[in-house]
């Protein structure tokens, strides 16, 4: 397995005044193509912030950052947004969906913004079937309950078929029992469809189902242990 | 295109009130735009039918070179027939058809007197639509313009009584949408004893030397300034206008004309352009977090720009169609009521159209320009962790 998410020495400083807030501290980090981590930390322990760096929504301040195989260090604004648009997938706490757009045109979203795509629809629509919303397809968001929307945004997330899903506390706005079932379906693309995620998330028993836990604290990492997953 | 609609329909009565905005800046424009076109096309005519000759008044006359107050005698015309480079020179007497009637906003009625033998063609271009143009040695007929014949009802055949006296129509011109349309012609000696009717005490010249002015025209107009001058300094106590000075006169007119229409694009500049400059910051601040999604998913710089100014450009296109369509409305009622009178103070073009068109599409996209670019540099984090 190659790493597909390579950070060496990764920072980012905030100066506020004169002070400075080393949200990200010097950390380094490969993931593996295929992996389903977790990053757990405190609130202001950086793990959102280490995420957008990861995203590509932030610059570094400093280190190096390799995703897929193409370093992001001393890229352009464009070509920042290139990245996201071809080998990231966002999944966010509130959702995000638009709200004037239908669950289809969220889904299409990200491929409007690059080179035409015929199949777009088509796999569009086969990710919303694979959410279990084939049928809500021309909802708005407002129709649609918390569950579904957080479903509408993982299909959105795999439509450009990323290198990785980063998802930033993906379960926080729901129910239990919706919860559960987000993160069956994480876990499931993961493991059938092999896709690459990382959550963010402060919840343990989220955690407890990847195989992989990276612990923050004050923008470094205290702890990183893999979890040995029973081989089927 | 279609989430353009969908994002200024979000907000259907802000939506309507900066459309709102736009709409009385361009129907201003329309409407002021109609006016100065039919104003265009008179002056432009105007200038047509004037250019090709010198006109020669008596020194002390008014300004201007429609109806002079004072009449300049024709025993100058064979000397100035005599300078060299001029082709013919002809004694023609205008006069106001009904001196009551003072042009208001429109060209005045008037009644020219010619020597058909020297005046008409080649020099001076008049086409009849029915009947035919006036011949030497006749009396008590009359060639009339298009309005004249539309306001009076009158058709080759029937008398015009004009200055209380009958003529008969033998030809209406052609329209030409400027000066003709509103002249009756009629044989020099005609209009001579009009003259001397109305104000009888005036002049102690035999009838038949009566003219309000000479007009020459020259072998080659290029040396008109020449034999202008000439004109001067042969004869006393006239005055020579080249069709240079003419061209001048009727330009003058215009330009006030013009200034009203820089005046009402100014105002549709400041009110449009200001309504929508002021709807897309606020509908930027409103949808700060959904442009932190769309960049969020890779959505370039360029993209973001673009769907912002869609919006504004699409507001001020909107606006732009209502404005002419209200604006146009107002001017076919206008025309129509007046039509009546033979005289149409506006006239629609498809030029004035499509201007008005552009002139609020590109006011909507430039006005967009500001609110885009604040929408486009928003920093993406910032922008996704925003409230709302």
């Amino acid at each position: 397995m190659m790493p597909i998410l390579v950070a060496r020495d990764l920072s980012k400083v905030y100066r506020r005044g004169s002070s400075e807030v080393r949200a990200v501290d010097g950390i380094s980090l490969d993931v593996e193509a295929g992996e389903l981590m977790a990053i757990m930390g405190r609130s202001g322990s950086g793990k959102t912030t280490l995420l957008d760096l990861l995203g590509c929504l932030l610059r570094p301040t400093s280190g190096e950052l390799e995703i897929d195989g193409r370093s992001v260090i001393g890229a352009s604004d464009g070509e920042l947004a290139a990245i996201r648009r071809e080998r990231v997938g966002f999944i966010f706490q509130e959702f995000n969906l638009i709200p004037t757009l239908t669950a289809i045109e969220n889904v299409l979203l990200p491929l409007r913004y690059g080179p035409r795509r015929p199949d777009g629809l088509g796999r569009a629509s086969e990710l919303l079937g694979l959410v279990g919303l084939a049928e809500r397809a021309s909802h708005r968001p407002s129709e649609l309950s918390g569950g579904e929307q957080q479903r509408v945004a993982i299909a959105r997330a795999l439509v450009n078929e990323p290198a990785v899903v980063l998802a930033d506390e993906p379960t926080g706005e729901l129910d239990s029992t919706t919860s559960e079932e987000l993160m069956a379906m994480l876990t499931g693309l993961n493991r059938d469809r092999g896709v690459t995620i990382i959550i963010v998330t402060h919840d343990p028993g989220i955690a407890d189902q990847t195989d992989r836990v990276v612990r923050l604290s004050d923008g470094r990492v205290i702890a990183d242990s893999r979890v040995a997953q029973p081989v089927v | 295109m279609s989430e353009a609609i969908g994002n200024i329909w979000r907000r259907p009565l802000r939506t309507a009130l900066t459309i709102g905005g736009i709409v009385i800046g361009v129907f201003a424009l329309t409407v002021m735009g109609a006016l100065a076109e039919k104003l265009n096309v008179l002056v432009d005519g105007g200038d047509e039918y004037f250019r090709t000759r010198i006109f020669v008044f008596d020194a002390g006359a008014a300004s201007g070179f429609q109806a002079s107050s004072r009449p300049i005698t024709r025993d100058i015309v064979e000397r100035i027939d005599a300078l060299p480079g001029v082709d013919r020179a002809t004694p023609v007497l205008q006069t106001l058809l009904d001196p009551e009637q003072v042009g208001g906003f429109d060209i005045p009625e008037l009644l020219t007197g010619i020597e058909p033998e020297t005046w008409y063609h080649p020099s001076v271009d008049l086409r009849v639509d029915a009947g035919r143009l006036l011949e030497p040695g006749e009396r008590g007929v009359t060639v009339i313009g298009a309005d004249l014949a539309e306001r009076y009802g009158l058709r080759v055949g029937d008398t015009f009584t004009m200055r209380e006296r009958p003529f008969e129509v033998i030809g209406v011109l052609e329209r030409t949408l400027t000066f003709p349309d509103k002249i009756a012609y009629v044989p020099l000696r005609d209009a001579q004893e009009i003259y001397v009717q109305s104000v009888p005490e005036a002049f102690e010249e035999r009838t038949d030397e009566l003219a309000t002015q000479i007009e020459v025209f020259p072998d080659d107009l290029a040396d008109a300034d020449a034999i202008a001058a000439a004109i001067t300094d042969e004869i006393d106590r006239v005055r020579a206008v080249t069709p240079d000075e003419v061209g001048e006169q009727i330009g003058q007119a215009t330009i006030v004309f013009n200034l009203i229409i820089v005046g009402a694009s100014v105002i549709a500049v400041i009110v449009g352009g200001l309504s929508v400059v002021n709807t897309m910051v606020m509908s930027v601040t409103e949808r700060v977090r959904e442009i932190g999604i769309k960049k969020a998913v890779g959505a370039p710089t360029g993209a973001i720009l673009r769907e912002f100014l869609a919006e504004a450009t699409l507001l001020g296109a909107i606006g732009g169609v209502i404005g002419i369509g209200a604006g146009a409305a107002l001017v076919l009622v206008l025309n129509a009521q007046t039509a009546g009178s033979g005289t149409t103070v506006f006239l629609l073009t498809p030029v004035l159209l499509l201007r008005s068109f552009l002139f609020a599409t590109i006011l909507g996209a430039l006005a967009g320009i500001y609110p885009a670019l604040r929408a486009a540099r928003l920093d993406p984090v910032a922008a996704l962790r925003s409230a709302g």
